[in-house]
């Protein structure tokens, strides 16, 4: 039987390819493999892999000011290696991009360090003001593609960036 | 030994119609103080970030007529950020040029030591795969140029300087408008 997270990863892809980026930036996570290798046979769009994720930021925001559409996908420690290239270059340039988020931390975690990053982060963020949108069980899986291509209208529209986090494991509200 | 602001005179003769974005501190105040144009951006803040930047716009511009897009920055960003050389060496951008002022110090926050008195940036990008070319003055540098912008890159052009700073006024535009007009001419 396909677990949630085998049902998550469709639906981030389904969402992903409504976008229709014309690059794919990744570092991945253990719970979205499987979108990374999708998106790594896909010939629709340039998939890459960054060294870390304020370098990828940067790119990201270099392709989105020459007029094409990035979307990273990254898990949430991620954002703490470039939280200074989001809120001082993307932010403050109103750079449009939408990044992509999967959580760690919570029930179902099992690594002793990350929590102590991932369980403040929502707070980091809000800290911040960088704007974030937060998926998770109480939200029907066949509306996270809706989410997705929403939050890329929406970093457009607002001319921002914009995180969508996803708590793939499942179980309560971090 | 050239300073930074002998060798920027140069570089903004022959980057008329090239994308050029500037790293933060001193560099980008010279390089303003030159003449402000819309093929400028001139990063405020997030030290490092400018190479990784040229690396997207680089890429965006494949298909457009732009020569190149060059990043300027210092050897205190490049070490901050090597990332970006990894970046340039996997993703092999032809448009992008990156040219890193090396004085061996933090010069913009009053010439403290930094890293790259004992760190050879040529010999570091060169072990990321990149064509590098390392000169000491301004005949050397203007000749790098000219012939970086001819050619298929990436490329780092690695400019060994002295530690003059000009006094300039700070750029403290809202980013919004410098992003914009830099923007609207990579896109129009
Ligand atoms: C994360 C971060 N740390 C420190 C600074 C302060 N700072 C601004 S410019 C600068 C020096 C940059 O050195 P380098 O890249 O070698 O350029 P130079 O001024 O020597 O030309 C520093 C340390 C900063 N802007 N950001
Ligand atoms: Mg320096």
């Amino acid at each position: 039987m396909a677990t949630f997270r085998d049902l998550a990863c469709e639906e981030i892809i389904k969402g992903i390819e409504k976008v229709n980026p014309d690059y794919f930036l990744s570092i991945p996570c253990s719970t979205v493999g499987p979108v990374i290798e999708h998106f790594e046979k896909s010939d629709k769009v340039i998939s890459f892999p960054v060294s870390r994720e304020e370098d990828g930021v940067g790119i990201a925001a270099g392709i989105s000011l020459g007029g094409k559409l990035p979307i990273m996908l990254i898990q949430d420690t991620g954002i703490g290696n470039s939280i200074l290239a989001i809120t001082t270059f993307v932010q403050a340039y109103h750079v449009p991009m939408l990044i992509l988020v999967t959580r760690r931390g919570g029930f179902g975690e099992i690594n002793s360090a990350v929590n102590l990053f991932s369980e403040p982060l929502p707070r980091i963020l809000d800290d911040a003001g960088v704007k974030t949108f937060k998926l998770d069980y109480r939200l029907p899986l066949k509306e996270w593609s809706t989410a997705i291509t929403q939050g890329a209208q929406y970093a457009r529209d607002t001319h921002r960036p914009i995180i969508v986090m996803f708590n793939i494991k499942g179980g309560a509200e971090q | 030994m050239m300073s930074r602001f002998d060798a920027l005179k140069v570089l903004f003769k022959y980057t008329e119609n090239i994308p050029v974005i500037s790293s933060c501190g001193n560099t980008s105040r010279e390089w303003a103080s030159l003449g402000r144009r819309d093929n400028h951006l001139y990063m405020v803040d997030t030290m490092g970030l400018t190479p990784s930047v040229a690396i997207g716009v680089s890429m965006a511009l494949e298909d457009k007529g732009f020569k190149k897009c060059i990043a300027i920055e210092g050897d205190g960003g490049v070490l901050m950020n090597p990332n970006a050389l990894a970046s340039a060496a996997y993703l092999n951008p032809k448009k992008w040029l990156l040219i890193v002022f090396d004085n061996e110090c933090f010069a913009s926050t009053g010439g403290q030591c930094s890293l790259a008195g004992r760190i050879n940036i040529a010999q570091v990008a060169q072990g990321f795969n990149l064509e590098a070319i390392q000169v000491e003055d301004l005949d050397a540098f203007e000749h790098a140029v000219r012939t970086s912008i001819e050619k298929d890159g990436p490329i780092v052009i690695h400019a060994k300087i002295n530690q003059e700073n000009q006094k300039n006024p700070f750029i403290n535009d809202d980013p919004v408008v410098l992003a914009h007009k830099f923007s609207q001419f990579l896109t129009q």
